[in-house]
């Protein structure tokens, strides 16, 4: 048995912590609005990031159906990008801390 | 009678009466005009750049309202957001990862969300008021409005020079573009006409005989860019 070199009793919680600062810890929601067309929602999901038709479509139905959706989950400085993205388009959009 | 999108060649084309072409171009340049008033509101000094949206107007007197295609080169930071490469297009609407660095433009400066209702649709909070800590939403704001507001005014401008030409020939790099700026009208004309929810949304398809005349027309307005846009989401979606 071997006695660690160095384990400060703080360490775990400052590794969690900064884990989960690199993990996804901000979401995109994007918002029902009853003026975006369906189609034009579907097309900006599909084209801004990338996802099939089928993905785009049932994201662009939730948001219709449940009044949001959560489109996608990363960085601060990534998610603010696709508020930015999505405001360029029309789209009501806002950004949200995961744990909040 | 109007006839919508239809692909051909690397364009997407429309034939529109001239009139109507006269229409939307109007509309786009109107809207082009709200957020040209929102930049030279935000370019008075710092210490008046919050809470003075109610002074729009007077900010707003060097434009030549009848225009119907105003330049849209004399705005002092045009040459800010120079389109990118047209492979991802949404690069060309100034939109990347590098404009929203901290420290690109301004730390911790705020600015108010716009006053007049149809440009706080087009300029929406980041955050919202539920999610936001004290001063948040308006940090947000000042680093990354600028973006969104340079992005629409190309996309518009560019709207008012295509809808100048018969046919309207929309090249497909711009296609995306295009249908932006008939969606920023689309959101303008929704908040003047009171859209706030599906129903009323059903209500406006009725208002042709609304005893409003403003109200008659905004809607035969917000019944024809719908369909125009719709139009070009269809001849998008067929091509792939």
């Amino acid at each position: 048995m071997t006695v660690a070199t160095s384990a400060p009793v703080a360490a775990p919680i400052e590794a969690t912590e900064l884990l989960h600062e690199l993990e996804r810890p901000y979401l995109l929601i994007v918002w029902d609005d009853p003026v975006n067309l369906m189609s034009y929602v579907a097309f900006v999901f599909r084209s801004y990031f990338g996802f099939s038709d089928e993905h785009a479509n049932a994201l662009m139905l939730q948001v219709h159906e449940d009044g949001q959706a959560m489109v996608s989950s990363g960085t601060k400085e990534r998610i603010e990008a696709d508020v930015v993205a999505m405001h360029g388009f029309g789209l009501q959009a806002t950004l949200r801390r995961a744990d909040a | 009678m109007a006839r919508g999108f239809k692909r051909q060649g690397a364009e997407y084309v429309a034939t529109l009466d001239k009139a109507e072409a006269r229409l939307v171009a109007n509309l786009a340049a109107d809207v082009l005009e709200m957020l040209d008033s929102r930049v030279q509101e935000q370019e008075l000094p710092d210490d008046a750049s919050v809470g003075l949206a109610g002074h729009a107007g007077s900010a707003h007197a060097e434009i030549d309202t009848g225009a119907a295609a105003p330049a849209d080169e004399d705005a002092a930071d045009s040459s800010a957001a120079e389109p990118a490469g047209e492979d991802r297009w949404w690069e060309a609407l100034g939109l990347s990862n590098a404009d929203l660095m901290p420290g690109a433009s301004g730390g911790e400066r705020r600015r108010a969300r716009p006053e007049d209702p149809a440009l706080a649709r087009l300029l929406p909070d980041l955050i919202a008021a539920s999610d936001a800590t004290e001063g948040e939403a308006e940090r947000l704001r000042a680093l990354t409005e600028p973006v969104v507001v340079e992005g629409k005014r190309e996309a518009l401008a560019e709207a008012v020079r295509l809808l100048t030409a018969h046919p309207l020939k929309v090249p497909a790099d711009s296609a995306p573009r295009f249908a932006s700026a008939l969606n920023d009208i689309r959101l303008v004309l929704a908040e003047r006409l009171g859209i706030e929810t599906a129903e009323d949304a059903e209500r406006i398809h009725g208002a042709e005989d609304s005893e409003d005349e403003m109200d008659r027309y905004l809607a035969l307005l917000y019944g024809f860019v719908s369909w125009l846009q719709e139009s070009l989401m269809t001849a998008l979606l067929k091509r792939r």
